[in-house]
């Protein structure tokens, strides 16, 4: 008896969380750490079995956790002892996620039968945050470097082909004038072509020269709802689309470029456009929101179409410099976009489902008086 | 007959000059062509042009420098056009400072081009 107590009080002064489980996977000791972490009381964990559905655990993947990855199944499944195994905890009632380090340790009969199987974890959420900082920091760091060398690149495109298309151009020109009294009308035909052909050129060139220029903002301040519709009532909109406006009235103001805005929201809309090729329902909304983090409230505008929707592989990579889902983009439109947007002091994110549709939500800090 | 308006080209890239040059003189005008800024000055002095289409980016004397100074030249009372393969709001806006009187890009339609040495001949 006295061993037990002892046993027991042992178990509760570790400051790793420890559980043991049952052959059954009940839980039959968890110390305070392990209440603590998990999240939940003594009465609440002893006797409850690894199925349950009130464990929640994340994968360092930070996808949910299939119930057979639970550490005490693997080590129930293999017998084997499980070393450093990152998981996730959901607690009841807590938004936040506790990150842990998990060891599991079969203890087994003379038989080889599985009596119990120890489980101890730690506490690494700070760790893992520092992880991810780290890891946002270097994405940071090279998504600077493409901008760098797209931006090197836009200068040569700028010096060395846009002067020769300028002589491409003229020189067809010339030769336009010169033939224009009788010429054979295929020819004219070609040369139109070929004009027609370098203005092409010629406006991807721009593009790529814009998305490089880093411009100076011009801001003035604005109604949110205002904007929106100014810019409704005069972008093309193709027959099979429907413009659904909601339009939230009373808005705080925020201060931005106008017409870099306009031109950051005619990008997201043409987007929405080509992504509903058989057509479909563009919703524009315009709304306040609180931030999460130091309580700043943010004018919300978003563009939900009924499009095709986009992967969710390819909804990581959006936002990064030259990947691009459409056949013939160049990758670099919603780049500038999120460029124009962070010299605001805004933000943009997409949420999409396969089938169903895409959300882009604009946030922009509510201007103060 | 009237005498044919006269038009200083100033371009470091000969097949600038040489295409811009015949597309001028077919649609009648009278062209004197410069490879660099400070030949470019000397040509503005000597040949008293109409107008002047400077290029931005050039040898020994950049395109604003040479604009600026065209336009204080005595005697002289051209419109410049200045033109770039960086159509940029920056290059805009400092093209404005040293007094051109249009800023053109490279790639630009002749028949644009063309539109606004009219217009500027025009105003003469």
């Amino acid at each position: 008896m006295a061993k037990a107590v002892f046993n027991r009080s042992l178990i509760h002064r570790i400051q790793a969380a420890v559980v043991v489980h049952d052959a059954d996977t009940k839980v039959i000791v968890c110390n305070s750490k392990a209440q603590e972490l998990l999240g939940l009381t003594e009465e609440q964990m002893l006797g409850k079995a690894a199925m349950n559905p009130d464990w929640k655990f994340l994968g360092a993947d930070g996808e949910r956790l299939s119930l057979e990855k639970y550490p005490v199944n693997q080590a129930v499944f293999t017998q084997q002892p499980l070393r450093d195994f990152t998981i996730g905890i959901f607690r009841p009632n807590k938004s936040d996620v506790v990150w842990v380090l998990v060891n599991a340790d079969p203890v087994l009969d003379d038989k080889g039968k599985i009596q119990q199987v120890i489980v101890t974890f730690m506490d690494i959420t700070d760790l893992k945050q520092a992880e991810e900082a780290l890891r946002e920091s270097e994405e940071k760091l090279v998504r600077a470097e493409k901008l760098a060398i797209l931006g090197k690149l836009a200068g040569v495109l700028g010096h060395e082909i846009k002067a020769p298309l300028g002589v491409i151009k003229h020189s067809l020109e010339f030769l336009k004038v010169r033939l224009d009294q009788d010429v054979d009308a295929k020819i004219g035909e070609h040369l139109n072509l070929m004009h027609a052909k370098l203005n092409t050129m010629d406006k991807t060139i721009d593009d790529v020269l814009d998305f490089a220029r880093t411009k100076k903002l011009e801001l003035m301040t604005v109604d949110p709802g205002n904007l929106v519709e100014y810019l409704l009532r005069d972008i093309p909109i193709p027959a099979n689309i429907r413009i659904v406006p909601d339009l939230g009235r009373n808005l705080p103001c925020i201060a931005v470029d106008e017409r870099q805005i306009q031109q950051v929201f005619r990008n997201i809309i043409a987007n929405a456009i080509d992504a509903m090729i058989d057509g479909g329902t563009l919703t524009v909304s315009t709304g306040k929101q609180l931030s999460d983090n130091a309580g700043h409230e943010f004018v919300t505008i978003s563009f939900r179409d009924t499009g095709e929707g986009i992967s969710p592989d390819h909804v990581k990579k959006i936002f990064e410099p030259l990947f691009s889902t459409k056949v013939k983009g160049t990758g670099l439109g919603l780049v500038a976009c999120e460029n124009v947007i962070h010299a605001h002091g805004g933000s943009i994110e997409v949420s999409s489902e396969l089938g169903k549709g895409s959300t882009f939500i604009v946030k922009f800090p509510i201007k103060e008086n | 007959m009237a005498k044919n308006s006269k038009i200083l080209v100033v371009d470091d890239d000969a097949d600038t000059l040489t295409v811009l040059t015949d597309l001028l003189i077919e649609h009648g005008y009278d062209v004197v062509t410069a490879a660099n800024g400070v030949e470019g000055l000397k040509k503005a002095k000597k040949e008293k042009p109409d107008l002047a289409l400077v290029d931005t980016r050039l040898p020994k004397m950049d395109g604003y420098e040479v604009c600026r100074q065209i336009k204080e030249m005595k005697g002289l009372d051209a419109g410049v056009i200045m033109f770039t393969a960086y159509g940029d709001a920056v290059n805009i806006e400092k093209a404005r400072e040293v007094g051109a009187d249009d800023f053109l890009a490279k790639t630009e339609d002749f028949a644009n081009m063309h539109r606004a040495i009219k217009k500027l001949l025009g105003r003469r």
